[in-house]
């Protein structure tokens, strides 16, 4: 099993090219689960019909597939529950100047 | 949880940690060079919105080259109608057909029925519109016909492809229903161009070809551009100011109920000459629609929380000015009389208003969004997650951008004022300055394709 914090800290390799924030602190991540060296991770937009959905699940397919023993990223876009500004972290906050 | 069609399944062929070998498989799929699956590739959208560009810069270089024609008391020369029709098909008409092409895929949820046909549609319209706007400007209006043709056939088989595109949506949201009433209205547009064309040469129209042509550019400016442009936005402006909690139905369906008969009204108005009493009452509705519409933007901007004002914001914060000033204008001319002079200089103005800062700004506004995501999506995405790569934002110089935006809002205001006081320096160095502007903004964006 890898480590929850070392998956986290790849994915903050990831960011939205607009809005300038990796998609933990923009709380687009909703659930990472391993098992058998398959990791399967569930996420969301922060709107539907985003263009830069499927560029930003390869991203973090990509970002979690650089771990020793990994044979499958599994990434699955959802929309239940429905992503909220309230999922941005303090530092994504910050970094939209948006006082936590 | 509700899953989205989209899984995207990697298989790493990375050493396991106890020394056996995953199996070596791709690790990840093959990228086409766009976000979606259902996106056009690159080319399509953006050789129209490089061509509208270019045309942008042209259309203010021949007001300029022009401007002693905006005091001439008459807006029917053919030096004003070549300027008109640069701007309104040239600029505003290619780059619209563009970000179609490119917008109702990842929008609607639908592949673009032919893309082919949206290749050889770019020709047949570019031909066109260099044909009939060289027609206009050397005042061969006899001979306008024959472009306008080809405009008809261009228009028409971009309007088949949208139609076929279109109707494989399920799900519509209120941006679809705005891009359906603007190219219903773009069918109008162009037919009645066409038979205002044909009409020079035979002159069979019962009507008066001076309303013809007054009914013909409202539904092109307010119809057409406008109905796409307040649609496009509802999705655009919150998606990238995260304006929460927004409900784009809240006010988006009356402004679009009280707008779409709005135009309509207008253009048969306009078009049959009716008295003063019915035109005004669609002009009020049309202006009541305006300001829900500024209302709503104004509300999309309270409750953002990306507290940035960006460069696109910007565009469309000055456009939104500029709708207003031409909903108010508009409503002036409608009711209130003025002298002969004064009426066309009001004209003038309020189509400056409204092409050049309305629909202008906000085209070229949206334009610093799309070109570079096009750009970045084909370059950088495939190293996302890889390696760190740039932000939209860093593919251009923001700097350079920002002189092009001023230089724009501070002609279209010189040349605006110019036009309403008679003063034609003030129209020259206006024009001048949008023409710099709109180089500067076109030479920016044009060089992150070529990144």
């Amino acid at each position: 099993m890898i480590n929850q914090e070392a998956l986290l800290a790849a994915l903050k390799n990831v960011c939205d090219p607009e809005l300038g924030l990796n998609v933990v602190d923009l709380g687009l991540i909703y659930d990472i689960e391993q098992h058998d060296g398959v990791i399967d991770v569930q996420m969301t937009m922060t709107t539907p019909g985003c263009p830069l959905h499927e560029s930003m699940l390869q991203g973090v397919g990509d970002a979690l597939s650089i771990f020793p023993g990994v044979k499958n990223v599994e990434v699955r876009l959802v929309w239940e529950p429905l992503w909220t500004p309230d999922r941005i972290t303090l530092e994504g906050r910050q970094a939209l100047g948006w006082a936590a | 949880m509700t899953e989205a069609a989209v899984v995207v399944t990697l298989r790493a062929g990375v050493p396991a940690a106890d020394g056996t070998s995953a199996p070596v498989l791709p690790a990840r799929p093959p990228v086409s060079g766009l976000t979606t699956s259902r996106a056009a590739a690159i080319d399509l959208p953006l050789r129209y919105m490089i061509a509208g560009l270019v045309f942008s810069v042209v259309a203010f270089a021949f007001a300029l080259a022009y401007a002693p024609s905006f005091l001439d008391g008459v807006f029917l020369t053919p030096h004003l109608l070549a300027v008109t029709h640069l701007t309104a098909l040239g600029w505003l008409t290619m780059v619209a057909m563009g970000a179609l092409y490119q917008f109702v895929p990842v929008v609607l949820d639908v592949p673009i029925f032919s893309e082919r046909l949206g290749k050889v549609n770019f020709y047949v319209y570019l031909t066109g519109v260099v044909c009939l706007t060289y027609e206009m400007g050397t005042g061969r209006l006899q001979t306008v016909a024959w472009p306008a043709a080809l405009l008809v056939l261009a228009i028409g088989l971009f309007l088949y492809n949208m139609a076929r595109t279109l109707a494989r949506v399920r799900r519509w949201p209120l941006t679809g229903w705005f891009i359906v009433a603007a190219l219903t209205s773009l069918g109008l547009v162009v037919t009645a161009g066409f038979a205002l064309a044909l009409n020079l040469v035979l002159g069979f129209l019962p009507l008066s070809q001076l309303a013809f042509i007054e009914a013909h550019a409202h539904l092109a400016g307010l119809g057409w551009l406008g109905l796409l442009v307040i649609g496009v936005s509802y999705k655009l402006t919150p998606m990238f100011a995260l304006s929460h909690p927004f409900d784009e139905w809240r006010l988006g369906r009356p402004v679009f109920i009280l707008l779409v008969p709005a135009v309509v009204g207008v253009f048969v108005c306009l078009l049959l000459r009716l008295s003063t009493a019915p035109l005004l009452a669609c002009t009020l509705v049309a202006v009541c629609a305006v300001g829900l519409y500024a209302w709503d933007y104004a509300t999309m901007l309270r409750v953002r929380r990306r507290r940035q004002i960006d460069l696109t914001q910007r565009h469309n914060i000055a456009s939104v000015c500029c709708l207003a000033a031409a909903a108010l204008l508009g409503l002036a001319l409608v009711a209130a009389p003025f002298d002969a002079s004064l009426h066309v200089r009001l004209q003038l103005a309020y189509a400056v208003i409204a092409l050049g800062g309305w629909l202008g700004l906000s085209t070229l506004g949206q334009l610093y969004k799309i070109i570079p995501f096009l750009v970045w999506t084909h370059r950088f995405a495939p190293k996302m997650g890889r390696e760190r790569v740039p932000l939209l934002q860093d593919l251009y110089p923001l700097r350079l951008a920002q002189v092009g935006f001023a230089l724009l809002t501070l002609g279209l205001a010189a040349a605006t004022g110019g036009i309403l006081a008679g003063w034609l320096p003030a129209i020259q160095i206006g024009f001048a300055l949008c023409t710099a502007g709109a180089a500067i903004t076109a030479t920016n964006l044009i060089r992150v394709v070529w990144r």
